[in-house]
């Protein structure tokens, strides 16, 4: 008899989760109503990372259903989840970042928490600061 | 004068709880609401001194606006 696992998650990004997978080397399977673990069929996402006996599935309210037999005893595979967790969260920044055209700062902290700082739009408006006008005067140096 | 948006994420990748500093007027909702919707996370607002100097004198320079 094999059991579910339910992990703590809140992803529902199918684009940061497939760049989560290609990031980490995990089978991307999408979108189905159905994906089948073990007895049990879920609607959401699937992937599978290496070394997995059956499909990890993000189910459609974010959580991460696994196959205990996956997850329970084996550090390595636990290791695995976490590493497509944070990798997901990294992606919805770098695609934030991205559409606003910001910049990303990477922190470890103390405790183990990443820290990700997206700075958006900084240093450019200040007075002083800003960048030439042209049609002026003088015509702009090319 | 940009803004921050600062995501930080559980050692073992459970939960992100996003904070946006300096960010002013009602435009922020906009701002961050695809992050909202990925993460599933309720985000906090705070914002600059600029701004809380201009609109309420006497309130705190740090104010969480959610």
């Amino acid at each position: 008899m094999s059991h579910e696992q339910v992990l703590e998650f809140a992803g529902k990004c199918p684009i940061a989760m497939e760049a989560a997978c290609k990031k980490l080397g995990f089978a991307w399977k999408g979108y189905d109503t159905a994906h089948e673990q073990y007895v049990r069929k879920y609607e959401g996402y699937a992937i599978r990372p290496p070394g997995f006996y059956y499909d990890v599935v993000v189910d459609m309210d974010g959580k991460i259903r696994a196959d205990e037999d996956d997850t329970k005893h084996d550090v390595k595979k636990q290791q695995q989840i976490k590493d497509f967790r944070i990798a997901y969260y990294e992606a919805v920044a770098e695609a934030k970042a991205e559409a606003e055209g910001g910049t990303i700062t990477r922190t470890v902290l103390e405790n183990g928490a990443i820290e990700i700082d997206i700075e958006i739009g900084g240093g450019t408006t200040e007075l002083g600061n800003e960048p030439p006008k042209f049609g002026g005067t003088s015509a702009p140096t090319l | 004068m940009g803004y921050h948006i600062k995501m930080t994420i559980a050692p073992d990748g459970s939960t992100c709880e996003t904070v946006v500093e300096g960010l002013a007027g009602p435009g922020c909702q906009d701002v961050t609401r695809d992050i909202e919707s990925k993460c599933g996370q309720r985000l906090s607002h705070k914002h600059t001194a600029e701004f809380a100097t201009k609109n309420e004198p006497d309130l705190k320079l740090d104010l969480d606006n959610d």
